[in-house]
């Protein structure tokens, strides 16, 4: 204890240095905006979970609660877009209101847990049963697809994405409207594979990959990715296309929940063809 | 000592109005900022003590960077300086003997040594401050010339103001 206390005594001008350059990095940070933003990027890289403690400043809270509200009005715009009602083609019906039925309605939810450096990568959210989440619904985020619901809980639902070695699902080039299985070969979270595109079709870089509609998953035309490179070397008929990803899996916070209200006709259907 | 208290404060005083009104406005080449205050910690008597000379650089630091709008890049910069003279810097001026120089300066020194030591801790100087002012590991190659480029000039001014003002004083 003695030798710690001289110890301290002989390096007084060291705590005193400490002391005198937690203060100018202080004074620093707080004063200039580009490196207060560079020193915050820093702390949240390193620890996550800090910076909420950092930003004190009331103004980070009230963007928080903000960006809340606007997922949820986000959510509700969505719900009121066209392609969120089934259209009555029939001739029969003339008039305005019931000319288009809602077939899809979107639930806001906040991605609580989520990885993206697996083989075998889920997401969850804080929306469950008790909210009207079903296993099977597609999840979309602002920026595209992201997955389809894995398993819910009464408040929490897990959701597989479509960067999941075991994930497929239907996709379409929208410039040609050909058909073709996204698949993800556990690499990078960036990019993601699409197969079964014959190479009679034409294909150029960044053309625009979305969802198409066929499985009964996600709604038709929710972007999934842009064309990266092809080859179409191997001579089975098929390409194979590199896409980079839409949706930025390491920074994905508010998704929404597909809900498909024709899902159980569709399933219907199907299984009564498969029963024949 | 009472002698010694007034001409530093008004080194300081003098130092920081040249830095604050005519130095800070002096950007040559987009490069070359000058930072003569640097001459008032380099020229700190040493009988003040290591905390005293902490917190005096601290000080200097500060109020130039609360004269030029800006806070903490200043005031980084000369504390790390100040802790560098105390370190090692001075070890340069005495040359591992036991004489110890009070206040360094071109005359009280050998010229070549003295230019030594304040090049060494000017260029540490700017070079903490245009990290700080620059916060981007991209833009290394600027930070460096920058820093090589203010050593020369704020040097060459250093010199120029012991010859001017210290001679007379002697």
């Amino acid at each position: 204890m003695r030798h710690l206390f001289e110890l301290l005594k002989r390096l007084d001008y060291i705590i005193v240095f400490i002391v005198l350059m937690a203060i100018s990095i202080v004074l620093m940070v707080q004063n200039s905006h580009y490196q207060r933003s560079i020193v915050l990027n820093w702390t949240t890289a390193i620890v996550g979970s800090w910076t909420s403690r950092i930003n004190t400043f009331s103004e980070y809270f009230a963007l928080k609660a903000e960006n809340d509200k606007l997922a949820a009005e986000n959510a509700k715009l969505r719900a009121q877009m066209k392609e969120s009602f089934l259209s009555y083609s029939s001739n029969t019906y003339v008039s305005e209101d019931t000319v288009y039925e809602r077939r899809y309605s979107y639930t806001e939810a906040k991605v609580i847990k989520n990885s993206w450096t697996k083989r075998n990568n889920y997401i969850m959210i804080n929306k469950g049963t008790k909210q009207g989440i079903k296993p099977d619904m597609a999840v979309i985020s602002p920026q595209g697809a992201v997955g389809v619901v894995l398993n819910c809980t009464k408040n929490f639902s897990t959701i597989m994405p479509i960067i999941h070695a075991s994930s497929q699902n239907s996709v379409s080039v929208s410039r040609t409207k050909t058909n073709g299985t996204l698949v993800w070969d556990g690499k990078d979270y960036r990019y993601a594979n699409v197969i079964d595109i014959p190479t009679t079709y034409k294909l150029y870089e960044n053309d625009t990959v979305v969802t198409s509609g066929m499985a009964n998953d996600f709604p038709e035309g929710i972007p999934v990715g842009y064309v990266e490179s092809f080859d179409a070397e191997k001579n089975n008929g098929f390409y194979e296309i590199k896409i980079r990803l839409s949706t930025d899996f390491n920074k994905l916070g508010h998704v929404y929940v597909v809900t498909d209200r024709f899902k159980d006709e569709q399933k219907e259907l199907t299984e009564a063809l498969q029963d024949q | 000592m009472r002698g010694l208290i007034i001409r530093n404060i008004i080194r300081f005083i003098v130092l920081l109005f040249i830095q604050v009104f005519v130095l800070n406005n002096i950007y040559l080449g987009g490069y070359i900022n000058p930072v003569l205050y640097t001459l008032f910690i380099l020229m700190l008597p040493n009988r003040i003590g290591k905390i005293y000379m902490l917190l005096i650089s601290f000080a200097m630091g500060l109020s130039v960077d609360m004269c030029s709008n800006m806070l903490g890049f200043h005031t980084c910069a000369s504390t790390v300086v100040a802790f560098c003279r105390i370190t090692f810097a001075d070890r340069i001026i005495t040359r591992g003997d036991d004489i110890s120089i009070d206040m360094p300066s071109i005359f009280t020194v050998a010229p070549q040594y003295f230019i030594y030591y304040s090049g060494l801790l000017i260029f540490i100087h700017s070079f903490i401050f245009f990290t700080l002012d620059y916060f981007n590991f991209s833009d290394i190659f600027n930070i460096i010339l920058s820093s090589i480029l203010t050593t020369i000039v704020t040097l060459i001014l250093v010199i120029m103001w012991q010859l001017i003002f210290i001679h007379r004083k002697r």
